[in-house]
């Protein structure tokens, strides 16, 4: 004959485990995220370094507006004093943000005339080229990771415990994928000559 | 017509364990062969000469402790050295036998390679890896892969070749490799087919010796002990008659199953290649790349021929690396293109890869 207070010992047991359980798991997703962000974080400062100077050539070289260039070094400001502090959603937002400013201009730099004729400015080019494919692999173990986690902390029964602990969705690290596509709709259909401005 | 990358690497990655799988079977099945031979020759003889319990004895000297000494020490002298340099170390010996140099970064070449491949380390997560350079004018790369690092190895012709987004395309499938721990089977496999091929020399060259030394002993033994003829002539005509099967299934076993073990290893090296592929055109998201280098290949691949004829690289580096000669290690090109361009759904023809 099993007693009462042996059955409400084995639920409140059984609870706790699972409470444990779903804690461990949470707790080790989110490392895992701030992991993946700290391997994307070398490569992004080591893009930032670079970018000052590159916005420099751009405004001798090819004919921005100013708006436009105006636009990048206001996001860049954000971005490095985000990238200097602690708060991992900011850092990530500000990324967000920057990218969506820069991106547009390196899809379309290679349709300029300026970069076939200029070579520092196309070693300039390639080397930024190359620091955000950098960054572009290294988004995919992030933004597999913050996936993961998202979709733990919303589906039951962790959202009870996520919840509890006061766990946000962390934000995916997109890297200007909003407005890629609105450019290449406008490559495609040759619309080049406007600048930028239409777009950003 | 049109191929499903993922059910494809699931298909290649079953094939290549099910080839694994007959391949050691085979290789137990030779050692079962022996043994179990050894046995049915002793008891032909026994079921002969019942009455003759110093055949056994005549057949000890054969398998002296002496020889066995003399292999071990050579054993415990000749491995460790011998699996530190292969196990731990294969790039010392290597990059001395290739004359492979390390990347100089004030080289644009080089730094156009190192870009590529700090990028390939990054997409596929692999942390420790080194790049070599080879000084060959052709297309080619190869990946060496030890415990807890990896090597790449790719030539000048390569860079000079190649674009940016080709050269990714070479690098994502060498470190496909990489992840997918294709040095282990790589390793396995030959293991596998290496040990047949020294049974095969046993049964040819040393088992039918030894059989027939174990049959003349008999006979001579009975004679000697002079236990009477008629005993003696049976055991010996026992022996004789076994040993005559087993060496002549013998033989035919060693010829056959060498040539089966080689097919296997290239069919499993294959379907390996092909996964690389797949995988590096799923991780870079631009099949054009990996395609057009491949067609490029196809295009030198005269040249290949003569320089791999010229040079003389070690057999094993060369299963490595794309042009081999003897063991087919790598699919045919044109089957490696179909393949891609059934994937991305493209076709080849019409790629052109042009630099910035």
């Amino acid at each position: 004959m099993v007693s009462l207070p042996l059955i409400i010992g084995g639920i409140v047991a059984g609870i706790g485990i699972l409470f444990a359980y779903g804690y461990n798991r949470i707790v080790a997703l989110e490392k895992r995220v701030e992991q993946s962000w700290a391997d994307i974080d070398v490569h992004l400062k080591a893009l930032a370094e670079k970018i000052p100077n590159f916005i420099n050539v751009l405004k001798s070289q090819a004919n921005f507006e100013q708006k436009t260039l105006l636009q990048i070094s206001e996001s860049y400001g954000k971005l490095m004093s985000a990238l200097r502090g602690v708060n991992f959603d900011d850092k990530v937002k500000s990324a967000n943000e920057f990218f969506g400013v820069f991106m547009p201009i390196v899809f379309q730099l290679p349709q300029f005339p300026q970069l076939q004729t200029n070579q520092t400015f196309r070693d300039m080019f390639n080397e930024i080229k190359v620091s955000i494919d950098k960054v572009a692999y290294a988004r995919q173990f992030y933004n597999q990771a913050v996936q993961e986690y998202n979709v733990t902390i919303i589906s039951i029964p962790w959202i009870i415990i996520a919840k509890l602990m006061n766990k946000k969705e962390k934000p995916y690290f997109t890297l200007g994928e909003e407005k890629r596509k609105e450019i290449e709709s406008k490559l495609e259909s040759g619309d080049l000559t406007q600048g930028l401005s239409n777009i950003v | 017509m049109e191929i499903n990358i993922f059910s494809w690497q699931e298909k290649l990655r079953r094939i290549s364990k099910i080839s694994l799988f007959f391949s050691a079977l085979l290789l137990y099945f030779l050692i079962f062969f022996i043994v179990f031979s050894f046995f049915f020759v002793i008891f032909a003889g026994a079921t002969g000469a019942i009455f003759f319990p110093d055949v056994l004895s005549e057949i000890i000297p054969i398998l002296s402790f002496e020889s066995l000494k003399i292999s071990l020490i050579a054993f415990f002298i000749i491995v460790p050295p011998a699996f530190y340099f292969v196990y731990l170390k294969p790039s010392f010996i290597v990059d001395r036998v290739l004359n492979a140099e390390k990347p100089d970064l004030n080289n644009p070449l080089h730094k156009k390679a190192f870009d590529s491949f700090e990028k390939m380390k990054i997409a596929f997560g692999v942390r420790n890896a080194e790049l070599r350079i080879l000084d060959w004018n052709i297309i080619n790369a190869m990946v060496i892969t030890t415990k807890d690092k990896s090597y790449v190895y790719i030539t000048k012709g390569a860079l000079e070749k190649l674009e940016m987004e080709e050269l990714d395309a070479v690098f994502a499938h060498e470190f496909s490799h990489v992840v997918h721990k294709d040095s282990y089977y790589l390793t396995l496999i030959s293991v596998v087919a290496g040990l047949t091929v020294i049974i095969s020399y046993f049964l040819i060259k040393i088992y039918p010796r030894i059989l027939i030394s174990l049959a003349f002993s008999a006979s001579s033994s009975t004679s000697r002990t002079g236990r009477g003829r008629g005993g003696g002539g049976l055991a010996s005509i026992g022996i004789l008659v076994a040993s005559a099967i087993v060496i002549v299934v013998g033989y035919i076993l060693a010829i056959i199953s060498p040539i089966i073990q080689r097919r296997l290893a290239s069919s499993v090296s294959k379907k390996r290649e092909f996964m690389a592929d797949s995988k590096a055109v799923l991780v870079t998201k631009y099949p054009p790349a990996l395609i057009s280098v491949l067609s490029k290949i196809s295009k030198e691949i005269n040249n290949q021929h003569e320089f791999f004829k010229s040079q003389n690289i070690p057999k094993n580096i060369r299963m490595l690396l794309f042009n081999n000669l003897d063991i087919e290690t790598h699919p045919p090109i044109e089957e490696r293109i179909r393949v891609l361009s059934q994937i991305a759904k493209i076709n080849p023809e019409s790629i052109t890869i042009n630099s910035q």
